[in-house]
């Protein structure tokens, strides 16, 4: 088999003389050939499962018709997009989105660094695995959970208000307050993500050089010191790969939490884009109008990613691509 | 060489795992195969894909399924082969609306919506049924039956697509599965009288508030009520309606503002909820069992059982007629049921344009329709579930005096269990079966409470005034156009209302600034040619 190749390859040096880089290609594949064929399923899969649908982002531009298929529906351009930014209440959603995920973004991004930074700094490892094990809980249990716990907790006599009212403070009925909203998404959000997390930080800081630690004590550095200059550069490449990818999700808010969360009393912040449209949806199924309005929030997703990408190559060593 | 060999036999096993894994559709055709295959033994089968929604009971092998499986056989003649995919009821709608886009659907499936069964219908996925009329003898009296079928069923070619969700109501009462409930052990022992009005919901609230400073006398047990209790009482609603004449927002009448103000005096008394916007029946449920709600303006009367189940809670609640607005006279009651039979445009069965044998399916379908077989399959069979006395049919005592009623109904796979229901669903529902299902309650009407039926109480005490016209609505149909119109003229409308609303009720928005309101609505979008869309339908 190998002689017959061998044969074929000198075939083809005779034949094409010229092209050595197209022959160097070849050579280099031939001889890699069971690599590229291990690589086949999985390019295969990213290919049926993550591109060709994107074909059907076409519908966005159509007057979709199933008996016509994607194709052959009427093209109607960007009258769906037009649908969405005319309705008056466009510019509220954008603006309710857009705060949430930078909330998110802001208060939710960082938690988990300065938790695994603390844990990393205790010495009792049994109470470290406990805090570990205490704060990773939330992240199994579902949304739909987390939100029935979180109405409990703001109730009229939940914990909460039992705590302001030892303050001397009158009891509020927060989830139907809009202007907690925010913060009871953001938190809740924390306590569900925070513990999880913490695990690319801790494998990180793990990587850091035990003797680095050792020579800074020598040195006299104090903890805070060598939090500051050890710890942190070893998690910053970690850290900002993962912010250039969470900025990618700004948009992208936890649509099922905002539904489970909110009523007509906090709509005016809580009502995002993802809601609204399903409530305009309602009508039966308009799979144009969230196709193009999902359309646009990847766009613009993808937008966040590149710029944010293109400062981090910009001011650090560590990009995307 | 050998080595080669071996990776070359080991990639082309991972590929073909791989393909394999991709191609689930392979699979299933190679089981289909086999069943035609078998199928041929028998030439004259009928083999049939069917996917319906399982409401939590299976009815494989009950006694009325069965029993349903040998009737369509007798009446049809041959062996009927039927291939269930039953799709839990709480995902069916999501789970099908994949199948319908990608066009890829059985022989027979259950619709939801009437914009899918019209939009695929018309796009050629399902048999045009209007074909077949002289074939479906009970079906067309169903149809027959239904007031102004022809816009509220068919498309404007008179295609229609479905056999839509039946009832039949062989008496002419009108009940409905709506109530006000009231603590009535509270209002007993401080004497305090049951409200039968508006005025009167409020004095009782404060009387409460007074007696248990730690409560919100008035709750709420579910966000989709929103004020209809209060609502139905001034003749108005929430959104777009028929009032008996033409079709109005209710927002922009007097009558709502009048809702709006009595909610609003309830809550700057600290009388309503402050969690009325959010309660589920989670939170409801604890509170209604624990003293911290006396007072629901509309609830869904099975709930009352629930609450009263609980000994430990030791509490008695009594279902009443909704409070009246002396103003605008009786209250309405939601939901009131119509008499006779009749379909509903909400979901039906359709048959797939692909199906061969199509007129024996259909034949099938209609078979449903049949009294005999409406009666099997909502009263299940005789001797075994029911009894008929002077005529009327009844369940038996003795399932009826069991701890659980509905679970034994179930277990014989008699479809009025709601939980397990035999045959191609939804399949016609004989009322009086649905009302006497269920265990009785207490119900509270002029002066004293007893245990009844709350169907048939409904209907007694709310008499014909109670039926609101918008359960008498003209019935109209939408194309996709008018139906993306409406959705997005009163989208953002309904929004601002909503949200508005509860500012009026919080005090946060005063009502000297409600046409201030009105006119923000109007800046919001045109609903007046909404409405007229409504109201020229109904002229056509």
């Amino acid at each position: 088999m190998r002689n017959q190749t061998a044969a074929a390859t000198g075939k083809l040096q005779v034949k094409q003389p010229g092209s050595q880089r197209h022959n160097k290609f070849i050579q280099s594949f031939w001889s890699q050939k069971f690599l590229y064929l291990m690589v086949l399923p999985g390019f295969l899969i990213v290919l049926v499962f993550a591109y060709f649908p994107m074909y059907g982002v076409l519908i966005a531009f159509k007057d979709y018709n199933v008996a016509k298929g994607i194709w052959g529906s009427e093209w109607v351009g960007f009258k769906y997009f037009h649908e969405f930014i005319n309705n008056p209440m466009a510019m509220r959603t954008v603006k309710n989105t857009l705060i949430l995920g930078i909330y998110s973004l802001v208060f939710g991004f960082p938690a988990p660094i300065v938790l695994a930074l603390l844990l990393n700094e205790i010495r009792v490892l049994a109470f470290k695995k406990f805090v570990q094990t205490v704060s990773y809980f939330p992240h199994f249990i579902s949304t739909v959970i987390i939100v029935g716990m979180l109405k409990e907790f703001t109730s009229l006599d939940g914990m909460f208000n039992t705590i302001a009212g030892w303050f001397g403070k009158e009891p509020v009925n927060f989830i139907t307050e809009p202007q907690y909203f925010r913060t009871l998404f953001v938190g809740s959000g924390i306590w569900q993500g925070i513990g999880w997390g913490t695990i690319l930080y801790l494998a990180a800081l793990s990587n850091a050089d035990p003797t680095l630690y050792d020579v800074a004590s020598i040195d006299g550095a104090n903890r805070w010191q060598k939090m500051k200059h050890i710890s942190l550069p070893a998690i910053m490449p970690t850290t900002i790969i993962l912010f250039i990818l969470s900025v990618g999700g700004i948009l992208g808010t936890d649509f099922m939490k905002v539904m489970l969360m909110y009523n007509p009393g906090t709509y005016e912040t809580a009502d995002v884009i993802g809601t609204y449209v399903y409530r305009i949806g309602l009508e039966g199924g308009r799979f144009e109008y969230s196709a193009a309005v999902g359309l646009m929030l990847s766009v613009v997703s993808f937008l966040f990613v590149l710029a944010t990408n293109r400062l981090s190559r910009k001011f650090s060593e560590t990009s995307l691509w | 060489m050998k080595k080669t060999l071996l990776g070359m036999l080991m990639t082309l096993l991972l590929i073909s795992t791989m393909l394999s894994g991709c191609g689930s559709g392979s699979g299933s055709d190679t089981s289909e195969s086999k069943t035609g295959e078998n199928g041929t033994d028998h030439a004259k089968a009928l083999n049939l894909k069917v996917v319906i929604p399982h409401f939590g009971g299976d009815p494989t092998g009950t006694i009325v399924q069965q029993e349903y499986e040998k009737e369509i056989q007798n009446y049809l003649g041959t062996e009927v082969k039927i291939e269930w995919t039953r799709i839990p009821w709480g995902e069916y709608s999501e789970k099908t609306k994949v199948m319908l886009t990608s066009g890829d659907i059985p022989d027979v499936m259950l619709v939801r919506g009437q914009d899918n069964i019209i939009k695929f219908g018309e796009q050629g996925l399902f048999v045009d049924l209007s074909q077949y009329m002289d074939k479906m003898p009970n079906y067309k009296t169903y149809i027959d039956a239904t007031a102004n079928n022809e816009q509220y069923l068919m498309n404007e070619k008179k295609q229609l697509f479905a056999f839509y969700d039946g009832s039949t109501n062989p008496t002419d009462i009108t009940p409905s599965q709506y109530a006000a409930a009231y603590r009535l052990d509270v209002f007993q022992k401080h004497n305090i009288k049951v409200p039968t009005t508006l005025d009167e919901m409020y004095d009782a609230a404060k009387q409460l508030k007074t007696l248990y400073p730690d409560s919100y006398p008035v709750g709420q047990s579910e966000q989709y009520i929103e004020y209809e209790g209060i609502l139905n009482a001034n003749h108005t609603a929430g959104g777009i309606y028929w009032n008996g004449e033409k079709y109005v927002y209710g927002p922009t009448e007097e009558a709502y503002k009048e809702a709006l103000m009595f909610l609003n005096k309830l809550y700057t008394e600290k009388l309503l909820d402050p969690a009325f916007w959010s309660d589920n029946m989670d939170e409801a449920k604890s509170k209604a069992t624990s003293g911290k709600t006396f007072i629901y303006p509309l609830l869904w009367s099975g709930y009352v059982a629930d609450f009263n189940a609980n000994k430990q809670a030791g509490v008695t609640w009594a279902l009443a007629m909704g409070a009246d607005n002396p103003k605008y006279g009786k209250a309405w009651k939601s939901g009131s049921e119509q008499k006779g039979k009749g379909v509903g445009n909400g979901s039906g069965l359709v048959i797939s344009a692909k199906s061969e044998n199509v007129e024996q399916i259909v034949k099938l379908l209609d078979y449903q329709y049949s009294d005999k077989m409406v009666d099997l399959l909502m009263w299940g069979i005789e001797g075994k579930s029911y009894e008929v006395t002077d005529g009327k049919k009844e369940f038996l005592p003795a399932l009826k005096n069991s701890d659980d009623f509905v679970g034994e109904l179930a277990k014989l796979g008699v479809s009025v269990s709601m939980r397990t229901r035999p045959g191609i669903v939804f399949t016609p529902q004989e009322a009086i079966a649905k009302y006497t299902s269920i265990p009785d309650v207490m119900f509270y009407h002029d002066g004293k409470a007893q245990l009844e039926n709350y169907w048939f109480a409904s209907d007694k005490y709310g008499g014909k005034e109670s039926i609101a016209p918008m359960d008498r609505a003209p019935k109209i149909m939408f194309t996709k156009d008018e139906r993306d119109l409406r959705a997005n003229t009163m989208t953002p409308i309904d929004t601002y209302v909503k949200e508005s609303a509860v500012k009026f009720i919080k005090g946060e928005m005063s009502f000297s600034d409600w046409d201030k309101f009105q006119e923000t609505i109007r800046k919001m979008g045109d609903y007046e040619s909404v409405l007229k869309m409504y109201n020229d339908k109904v002229k056509q």
